[in-house]
């Protein structure tokens, strides 16, 4: 498999400025083809921007998104925290949505068994839990075959035990599929734990990046994590003063 | 400005400009209803959920597809508030027209059942209304519930 240093994504010289706000500025970034890439960083650093410009979802100001695919939109979905449901439409139809395929229906049903919501096809969105209509979103996302997966903070509203499982499940696909991945996070923790390489936004730029070990095991991560925080934070070590 | 003038106002107006007939009450009716569909519809569609459209454009939906798949189902809930409203709105225009404005009608015959103490004759006209409004009432509910049944799956009843 040498096609997994293929270069999936590529971005060359970014900046995006609303009216006098820079929000990316010289963004330079190459994404491998499976690569799980987590970005990290302070609220209001660019993170959402550089997902919404590798999306199309908006044009930088100056530089270039490429993506290593002559039909590249088909390719790509994009997941955010909230589910982006359509209410009036059952669980199914929503999959449905925005497919032309003929075997729509049959491969809504295996997407629906993958997340373990086979028994839910004709619930509507109302009747279902936070949890379960991400995992319904997860699942239209993948309807299309993407072969990238844009997720801006999609277990950002979950409790921690329903977030754990999804981490799992979101992992297991992304492999499984052989997916390019980049994950919006807030949460260092959850970054370290999937993803392949972190990516800090600072100063909208991406300042640091650190790989992750293969197979890492729960103190790897608590180091990763550590250190990831440390650099976003700007701090080598916190003080605590005592009076 | 236009639609700060309640419609009853204009019924002289009206009168003289189309008489005392048929197109004078449907004018009246048009005008009455008019305002509470448009304006409801105007705040459905303004009050779409941005982030159904953005998906619809992470989707690439041609512009019509935005319409039938997105907006219009979204707006559709304020869309029924307004019409049924207005199927308010029109019985009680009617009524008024009718006193007012006509030569024939339930609202006529009221008025002239008044002018004759028949008191019989004005409860029946007001029975009739009541019937009247109470089944347009029925009928854009039943639209309601058969295109928002979406809307009733609490998560109580699921
Ligand atoms: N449509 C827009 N118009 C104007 N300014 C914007 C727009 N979108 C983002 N910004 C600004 O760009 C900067 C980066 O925003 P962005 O949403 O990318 O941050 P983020 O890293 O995703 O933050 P968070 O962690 O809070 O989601 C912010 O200062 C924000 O105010
Ligand atoms: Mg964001």
């Amino acid at each position: 498999m040498n096609e997994l240093n293929n270069t999936m994504i590529s971005i060359k010289n970014i900046n995006k400025t609303y009216n006098n706000l820079t929000a990316l500025h010289d963004v330079n970034l190459d994404i491998k083809q499976g690569e799980f890439i987590a970005l990290v960083g302070m609220s209001g650093g660019g993170k959402s921007t550089l997902l919404r410009l590798i999306a199309g979802l908006e044009r930088p100001t100056t530089g270039s998104v490429t993506i290593d695919q002559a039909d590249s939109k088909t390719l790509m979905r994009v997941m955010f925290q909230e589910d982006r449901l359509l209410p009036w439409m059952s669980v199914l139809d929503n999959l449905s949505f925005g497919s032309k395929d003929k075997n729509t229906k049959a491969h809504a049903q295996e997407l629906l068994e993958l997340v373990e919501l086979e028994d839910y096809a004709d619930h509507y969105p109302t009747q279902l839990s936070g949890g379960q209509k991400q995992r319904v979103a997860l699942a239209r996302a993948l309807m299309s075959h993407p072969k990238i997966l844009l997720l801006d903070e999609p277990l950002g509203a979950l409790d921690a035990l329903t977030r754990r499982k999804m981490q799992d499940l979101i992992l297991d696909i992304c492999q499984k599929q052989n997916l390019t991945t980049i994950l919006v996070t807030h949460d260092v923790e959850e970054a370290a734990r999937m993803a392949d390489r972190i990516i800090v936004m600072k100063d909208s730029t991406n300042s640091y990046e650190e790989d992750c070990p293969k197979n890492r095991n729960a103190g790897q991560i608590g180091i990763v994590a550590d250190r990831v925080l440390g650099e976003i934070l700007d701090e080598k070590r916190v003080e605590i003063k005592t009076a | 400005m236009f639609r700060n003038i309640p419609h009853l106002a204009l019924i002289p107006l009206i009168i003289l400009w189309l008489g005392i007939n048929e197109s004078a009450k449907i004018s009246l009716v048009a005008i009455g209803t008019m305002f509470p569909v448009y304006i409801n519809t105007f705040h459905g569609i303004r009050s779409v959920d941005p982030d159904l459209i953005e998906m619809g454009r992470s989707y690439e939906l041609t512009k019509k597809q935005m319409f039938f798949k997105i907006i219009f189902p979204a707006a559709l809930p304020q869309i029924l508030v307004g019409i049924r409203y207005a199927l308010g709105v029109m019985w009680t225009t009617l009524i008024v027209a009718e006193t007012i404005s006509a030569s024939s009608g339930i609202g006529y015959m009221a008025n002239n059942a008044e002018d004759f103490v028949d008191m019989e004759t004005v409860v029946l006209c007001i029975v009739v209304y009541a019937i009247l409004g109470k089944i347009s009432d029925l009928i854009a509910k039943s639209f309601e519930s058969l295109l928002l049944d979406w809307q009733n799956t609490g998560r109580s009843n699921a």
